[in-house]
Formats: C-alpha cells, structure tokens, sequence
C-alpha cells in the first residue's frame, strides 16, 4: 500500500474490514487524468464531481491498496457519514464526531428532572421508558423547558429531517416533572426526583434548575447530590444558574462538590452574561466547564409557548438550562464508549480536554467543553485514576444509615 | 467545642416572627428519622418526603413547632425547603 496517498484513519479501516465488505471513499485525481481511472466491479456507485478532480466510490479493500499504486491518484480519504445536527451547538462540542465512531448514547439511561416531557413528541419516540412527576399530575410537560432540555441532551430530531438532533440521540430517557407549569419547583421535589432516578438506575441525571440564592454546598439538596454521586456513581449535571454576569452567583445545586456545574457560552464562545459565575459562598471554583447555552433550537411540547417558534415542532431557547443538557448528552457518549468510568473520571475528562477561552475561572471553569478531545483522551488510555471522593460532611450525610439503605437498593 | 448551628439566623427570625404560619422546611436528622415521625407528627406537622440518600424529612406545619425542636437531640438542622426555578 502506498501509505502517503491513503488518509491514516482509512488505511486503519483497511486493515480492520472485512475483504468483502466496500468501503466508501472519496478519490482525488491528477486534474490532467481525472476520468480515466478505470472502473472495477464494486465501484458501481461511483458519484464524478465537476468542479474538482474528485470521485466518490465504494471499494474493497484490495481495491484501495491497487488504487493507491495508482498515478492518477493523489490521494484517498474515507467518505465519513454527515450528520445534520442541533444547529450549531452540537456541531461546535464534536458530537458528531463521536457519533460517527459509533457512540450515540445506545443503552445509556438519562434522567431529565425538570417540567416534563411531551411524550408524543417525534423526537422521543420509543425511547422514553419512565414518565413521572413530583408536583401532581402527570409528567407530561405543559411548560416547555423540559422538553426542549430533553431534546438538546437526546433528541432525535426526526420531526426535522435530522436537523435538530440532540447530542446523544439514542438515549434512553427517564423524566421526572419536579417543576410546575410556571417552571417552578422546590428542592424537596427535586430531591425525590433525584432519589427516583437513583432507583431507576440511571447513568446521568440532567438538573437545568436552580435556587435563588448563592450558596456554600451545604445546603440539603446540595448534600444530596453529593451524596448519590459518591455512593452511587451516577454523573449529575447541573447548571450554574442565570445570575451572572456578577460574581458568586452560582446557586444551589450548582454549588455542589462533585456534580458537573455547568455555565453557559454563545456561538462565538463567549461567556453569556447571564451564566453565573463564581467562586460559591465557601471559595470554590464554579462553574466546573461551559457548554453552548444561547439561542438553541430543540423541541418543542405540545400546547406550550415557551420560547419563539423557528419552524413547527422546535422553539429557541437560552440559559444555563440550555448548556447543561450538552453536558449531559456528552457524558452519555462517553459513558457508552467506556461503561465503568466513575463520575469524577468523566469530570476530569471533560475539564482537562476542554478549549480555554482565556477569561476568568470563575466564568468559564476550565473552558468550553469538547467532547471529541474528551473520547480522544478516552482512547489514550490517559484517564485520570479514580480517586476516592472525600466524604460529603459526616454531620450532614449519616454514613452508616446511608450505607444500610443503598444495600436495600443494591446500589453503590 | 461549638455546638453545630441547627438553624439559621434569617429563618429562625422568619419562624419566630409568624409562629403560627404554616412553612415547609427541610429537616435533617441524626441518623434515620424514621423513629422520630410520631414527634413531627405529635407537633402538628405533616411528612411530605423521607430522603434516603440524606436523613431527614420533607415537612409542612407550623413554624412554632419547627422551633421547638430545636432542642432535640436527634435533630441535625432545619433549612427552608427553598424555591427552585427552571433555569
């Protein structure tokens, strides 16, 4: 094989294929031969482009060794699968990327707690495998929030052709209504919803909500998530809030220790103004990394008006509601390409592999999270080693009750 | 060595202030609350949740009787159980 006319990812798929299984690959010819490459067998679906010396063909593998033998070729890519995708946001994180690899949050349970879901919604269909609520009534949405939150972190996107996806679109959700109508809540309701969540077995819990006042992580609900990432190893996602652009404005739970607090950028990767920053009442960095937050278009719930319509079935929305959800879908992604990674493993994957946008700690956390540097990390092998997790303060978490009920459980 | 602050000075005020005013609070216990439900309810307070990745209780009821327990020994804190929006 002539090695310096093959893309390295494509001699890689040689190598790996069947010999009878055609790979699709995009050719670029010598502009004075392009056309006289002759056809083999397997190369039927050959597709000519006129502007460029270019071809687009499936090839055995063989072949594609005698092409690049070949002085009419230059050079020898593989023809990648293109995605249509959640506009520009899920494009900017490298979602697309992982997907193409294989990873699109296939048997990866997340839990949404937030206004509900519309379950008929196109972009859910089939994949929706609990429905509850903490407020009354059913889950179903009839607010908005949580169905465009849903659809960021897993949405299909198949009432728009694909455009609107999702990060990680073949999840499996588990909704919990612990907001109202009006997007509101209180953190008991949170709590059980978490707790729901937990008794589910889900991977990765979505919290696109918050409290009103800054906080130290002490408070209840705070603990609590401490709590379950700890014992539990379930990933919890949280937004930092809309209290920016002033300081310690992050609230509850985004003030926990060890969930991923997540605040919120614009298409240009700036820092929004509204997403809170920190450090939290007790001197801590928050938010922990920042995800696309502004004017995102996902789906929208039946009879709800929330948010403008861009075309039938999707609204546009911004906040730190709307970053959190990327967060989510990406630990998925990971998640499914490496099951046993412990929360705080997925942390510092996410943190270490993110771009720096050179502006203060306090707005950005590490930087604006890039999940295929993450999976890139992933591969490496480099994956910091599990740390034990200090504990959540003993006066506050009774650890030998604790302990007694997550056997009850068998979790943990 | 210092005793732990069971309760906030904002929400003691607040809970002093209108005793009689019905609140919802969160309580954390000492270990499982689950011994201590027939004293919230001898109190005039009703359990809404009992968390089990945290001890304690989700309550409604007076605020007099939220300040007088206090006192209790199995009682760890009392926060509100604060508002939280969409975000």
């Amino acid at each position: 094989m002539s090695y310096h006319k093959i893309a390295p990812d494509l001699q890689r798929r040689v190598r790996s294929a069947a010999n009878d299984r055609p790979l699709g690959v995009i050719v670029r010819h010598r502009a004075n031969t392009f056309g006289r490459h002759t056809m083999t067998a397997s190369s039927a679906a050959l597709r000519q482009y006129r502007l460029v010396p270019i071809s687009a063909m499936q090839l055995l593998p063989a072949e594609i060794e005698a092409l690049s033998q070949d002085d009419s070729v230059e050079y020898v890519w593989p023809d990648l699968p293109v995605y249509a995708c959640l506009d520009t946001s899920v494009p900017r994180i490298q979602a697309p990327r992982l997907w193409s690899v294989g990873l699109r949050g296939e048997g990866i349970k997340i839990a949404i707690l937030d206004t509900g879901i519309d379950p008929e919604h196109p972009d859910f269909a089939g994949r929706i495998a609990a429905l509850t609520s903490f407020v009354g009534g059913s889950g179903v949405d009839d607010n908005g929030h949580g169905t465009h939150v849903a659809g960021i972190a897993a949405g299909s996107g198949a009432a728009s052709q694909g455009r609107y996806q999702g990060v990680a679109p073949a999840a499996r959700l588990y909704i919990a209504k612990v907001l109202d109508r009006g997007g509101a809540g209180s953190m008991s309701g949170v709590m059980a919803g978490i707790e729901w969540a937990v008794q589910h077995g889900v991977h990765v819990i979505n919290l696109s909500l918050g409290g009103d006042a800054p906080g130290d992580g002490s408070d209840a609900l705070s603990t609590l998530c401490d709590q379950v990432v700890r014992q539990t190893g379930i990933v919890i996602c949280t937004a930092a809030g809309n209290g920016g652009p002033g300081i310690t404005s992050v609230t509850a739970p985004g003030c926990a220790r060890y969930v991923i607090t997540v605040g919120a950028v614009d298409d240009a990767d700036r820092v929004t103004e509204f997403s809170s920053r920190g450090p939290t009442v007790d001197g801590r960095v928050k938010p922990d990394v920042v995800f696309p937050g502004a004017d995102i278009i996902s789906a929208q719930a039946k009879d709800t008006a929330l948010g403008p319509v861009v075309i039938p079935g999707y609204v546009r929305m911004s906040g730190t509601s709307m970053a959190t959800p990327h967060a989510t879908g990406g630990v998925a992604l990971l998640l499914q390409a490496k099951p046993d990674l412990k929360p705080d493993q997925i942390k510092q994957l996410l943190l270490t592999t993110s771009q720096n946008l050179n502006v203060s700690p306090h707005a950005q956390g590490s930087g604006r999270g890039d999940l295929w540097a993450a999976y890139q990390k992933l591969k490496s092998a480099a994956v910091p080693q599990a740390a034990a997790l200090p504990p959540v303060p003993a006066a506050a978490s009774g650890s030998s009750w604790l302990e007694r009920v997550l056997r009850a459980w068998k979790v943990g | 060595m210092e005793e732990p602050v069971k309760l906030d000075g904002r929400l003691r005020r607040k809970l002093a202030d209108a005793p009689n005013q019905t609140v919802s609070l969160i309580v954390r216990t000492a270990g499982d609350p689950t011994p201590h439900l027939a004293r919230l309810s001898e109190l005039g307070m009703q359990v809404t949740h009992q968390f089990r990745f945290l001890p304690g209780v989700s309550v409604t009821g007076p605020a007099q009787a939220a300040l007088s327990l206090l006192g209790e020994s199995w009682i760890l804190s009392i926060e509100e159980d604060a508002p939280i929006r969409a975000a």
